[in-house]
């Protein structure tokens, strides 16, 4: 068994600052374990802009980002990549799955910084069938900016939050057509900047107060029908990839079992997405260092 | 061996020689004893019967993979039989085969939940009808039986509603693993010589001497004789020979999967039972710890495609609400839709052929000289498929007049190696002798890229086949993280592109 003062679970921008602010603070013993090849989270394929403007003063991408974040990062820290936490219990271990095989860890203090996954799409109750060509916008962005994947042409957009509005804008760059985005509410999401810099500025249909809910085609998807929720009209649009939005979730599964009585135990801490869903990354940033130094409070307290 | 369009290291790891996939270089005329077409649970099965016997079968499947058409979706129940008429093939074949179900997964490596069963009532109609199984359940000699008061039945599910009225307890039922059986099977039978010919459709059958001639879109295969598991398609299957006799009207069904957070919510398989005494939900507790709820809605539909319905989900959610008031729609990780083939009787009308009666209270097998037809197996088709399986391997033994036993084979197939739910010590012992079982893939589910290699060396080539051999992308996420890893994998271990692989996700 391996033991650290602090455990962190993500090595995204939430964990590493997490890891800065803890470190700024005195702390020498700090593990991060990450299931992921790099550290990072999204930032790697996050390669438009829009990072770093309220902490740095600077427009930068995912990447630049995390360069930068890098550079604050302590060389004591121990970033255990390639390795999930899982098995966290409330006598403060854990065990860390990697390729070394299984590995029990002794903590004193843990934060969760997994960020959140997206709501998925057959979770509602959409009619139709299940064709290939769905793609939820987190895994459409890694597929195409990470693994250069083409995955469509004809391009119908679920959800105009920040990220819909970005992988709406990255297809337009591809030279795809993105043929519309739908958005529920009234009026499109997410930030000023995004909804002029992606969608406005390709000249890309936003249909409000609407949503999709058939799908049609198989094995490939042919279109979707969207509804119209103010006048319940239905309307097919032809398209041969689908992008669902549907809103993200903090990802709290993991300490789920360690509740009792609906308290979490005060070694507990979660941070970045993991906590609530955050507009910005230079906020997730922020409450990491700020994270990073309650844990450092804590540590010193708890002899 | 494996044909991909971009052939590469694959055939080498295929190396058995066993699963075929032939391309067009490879026409050839290829004799049989036995033809079986479609490679779904059917299929599966009548090969690993015939393999029993010393005789040369081979299996035709469309598509990619096995197990990728009616088979794919189910609520994998086994019934324990009251439900089907007394003195009909049902009921011959429903009631050993699920006495004998716990051996048969046994056997076969397939995870099994003998969680028994019950079904439930709100009002007299329903009690009637729910005594009424009782009593036909007992002549079908079905073992186990208990009535229950109320009190009894919200004792044993406490999440069931107050105003339930009285149910019925069968211990020979449970769940098991929906896709594992059928590739289970196909595992078995291709281990023992069963040869597989995948991506390959029989497009036309001729009669031949001493046999038959099956003209696919990639050989031409000669079999003395033929066993139709081809599922929705066998009505057409079998009238490439015959005259009419039996068609398939579909009808789909609608179902929800809950997370993982309703593990226990109930405890048994509760099946409902209406006034009107038409089938309500089912809700079934799955072997990976998921709520299964399946709808009662039939959609009678005109193509061959499972297509969810608002209809259908809502009556399922409303249906289920009343029953189990705790459920929260909220909690579904998945809708989804199965597909169901209604085997029709039809007659000649002035030189057309219509559909009449529905066949309903037993199989619809169709037997002709040299040709055996499964059309439209539905419920309990899950829990017979040994047994039907069985069937047509007696039906060829005596059209082929008698077959050699096969001592050596052997009807045991090792479960594939899972380290969800391992001890950590057991898991080191694996990760020493492969790395690969080390890399978590799948974090819902806990799946390592071993295993995801180990079920593509086993026959998947789809993100389907991995899915359902080793569940990926089947927890919270619905594969949002790790889709594009195992795209990665399947794509290096098959010598496709990354697209390719995304587009042929289904069979």
């Amino acid at each position: 068994m391996i033991s650290t003062e602090l455990l962190i679970v993500g090595a995204g921008a939430a964990g590493l600052s997490c890891a800065i602010g803890a470190a700024r603070e005195g702390i020498s013993e700090i593990v991060i374990a990450d299931a992921l090849t790099c550290p990072g989270g999204i930032l790697p394929q996050c390669l438009h802009r829009g990072f770093g403007l309220s902490m740095y003063g600077r427009e930068m991408t995912g990447p630049e980002f995390l360069a930068e974040l890098l550079k604050d990062m302590p060389s004591h820290i121990d970033l255990q990549m390639e390795t999930m936490v899982n098995g966290i219990s409330r006598d403060r271990t854990a065990v860390l799955y990697s390729k070394n095989g299984p590995e029990k860890i002794s903590f004193r203090y843990l934060i969760i910084a997994a960020g959140c996954r997206e709501k998925s799409f057959y979770s509602i109750p959409v009619a139709g069938t299940r064709p290939a060509g769905v793609l939820s916008a987190g895994l459409a962005q890694q597929l195409v900016n990470l693994k250069n994947a083409d995955i469509g042409e004809r391009i119908v957009i679920l959800g105009s939050g920040d990220i819909g509005l970005v992988m709406a804008g990255r297809f337009a760059e591809l030279g795809k057509t993105p043929v519309a985005v739908i958005e529920q509410k009234e009026k499109m999401g997410g930030l000023a900047r995004n909804q002029h810099r992606y969608i406005e500025a390709n000249h890309i249909p936003v249909i409000t107060k609407a949503t999709v809910d058939e799908v049609h085609g198989y094995p490939h998807l042919t279109g979707v029908t969207v509804k119209h929720l103010d006048d319940g009209r239905r309307e097919f649009i032809p398209c041969d990839t689908l992008i669902t939005a549907l809103g993200l979730i903090p990802e709290k599964t993991l300490a789920a079992g360690l509740y009792e009585n609906g308290c979490a135990p005060d070694w507990l801490a979660y941070s970045g997405n993991s906590d609530f869903v955050h507009e910005i990354v230079d906020g997730v940033v922020r409450d990491g260092l700020k994270a990073g130094k309650e844990a450092a409070e804590y540590l010193r307290k708890d002899v | 061996m494996i044909n991909w369009k971009n052939n590469g290291s694959v055939s080498e790891k295929f190396g058995t020689g066993r699963l075929k996939c032939t391309g067009p270089e490879h026409i050839m005329a290829n004799t049989y004893d036995v033809a079986i077409i479609g490679a779904g649970l059917l299929g599966t099965f009548t090969a690993r019967s015939l393999m029993r016997c010393r005789c040369n079968v081979c299996v035709i499947e469309k598509q990619f993979d096995v197990c990728g058409g009616i088979s794919k979706a189910n609520s994998a129940v086994v019934y324990s039989g009251y439900d089907v008429y007394p003195g009909t093939l049902k009921a011959a074949l429903c009631v050993p085969a699920a006495e004998e179900f716990p051996a048969l997964c046994e056997e076969l490596g397939v995870s099994y939940s003998r969680c028994g069963s019950i079904i439930v009532c709100s009002g007299p109609e329903g009690e009637a009808s729910i005594r009424e199984k009782y009593v036909q359940g007992l002549e079908n000699g079905v073992k186990a039986l208990k009535l229950l008061t109320s009190d009894e039945v919200r004792s044993l599910e406490p999440n069931i509603s107050p105003s339930v009225r009285m149910g019925m307890y069968s211990e020979n039922s449970g769940t098991a693993d929906p896709w594992e059986l059928g590739i289970a099977a196909f595992e078995n039978a291709r281990a023992a010589g069963a040869e597989f010919f995948l991506r390959t459709e029989v497009l036309d059958i001729r009669q031949r001497d001493g046999g038959f001639e099956l003209i696919t879109d990639k050989n031409t295969i000669f079999a003395r004789c033929i066993i139709n598991c081809a599922g929705l398609f066998a009505d057409k299957i079998r009238e490439m020979l015959f005259a009419p006799k039996v068609r398939i009207m579909t009808s789909t069904t609608d179902y929800a999967v809950f997370g993982r957070s309703s593990r226990g919510f109930v405890n048994h398989v509760i099946f409902t039972e209406h006034e009107d005494r038409k089938k309500g939900i089912t809700a079934v507790p799955t072997v990976d710890g998921n709520l299964l709820i399946e709808g009662p809605y039939k959609n009678k539909t005109k193509g061959h495609e499972s297509i969810c319905t608002a209809e259908g989900i809502r009556e399922l959610l409303q249906q289920g609400r009343e029953i189990l008031p705790g459920l929260d729609g909220s909690d579904v990780i998945r809708y989804f839709s199965a597909v169901r083939p209604g085997p029709y009787y039809t007659e000649e009308k002035d030189g057309r052929f219509v559909r009449s009666r529905e066949s309903i209270n037993s199989f619809a097998i169709l037997k002709d000289t040299g040709v055996l037809s499964f059309v439209g197996i539905k419920t309990p088709g899950f829990t017979c498929a040994k047994r039907l399986g069985d069937l047509a391997a007696d039906f060829a033994n005596e059209q082929l007049g008698g077959l050699q036993i096969n001592k050596d084979f052997d009807p045991v197939r090792p479960a594939p190696v899972r380290v969800s739910g391992m001890t950590p010590e057991e898991h080191e012992a694996l990760v020493k002798e492969d790395p690969g079982y080390g890399k978590i893939v799948c974090r819902c589910e806990m799946v390592t890229e071993a295993e995801i290699r180990n079920a593509i060396h086993a026959g998947a080539s789809t993100l389907d086949g991995i899915k359902r051999r080793c569940h990926t992308s089947m927890g919270q996420c619905q594969g949002d993280f790790c889709t594009a890893r195992t795209a990665e994998i399947l794509a290096e271990e098959t010598g496709r592109s990354l697209e390719q692989v995304l587009e042929e996700c289904h069979d």
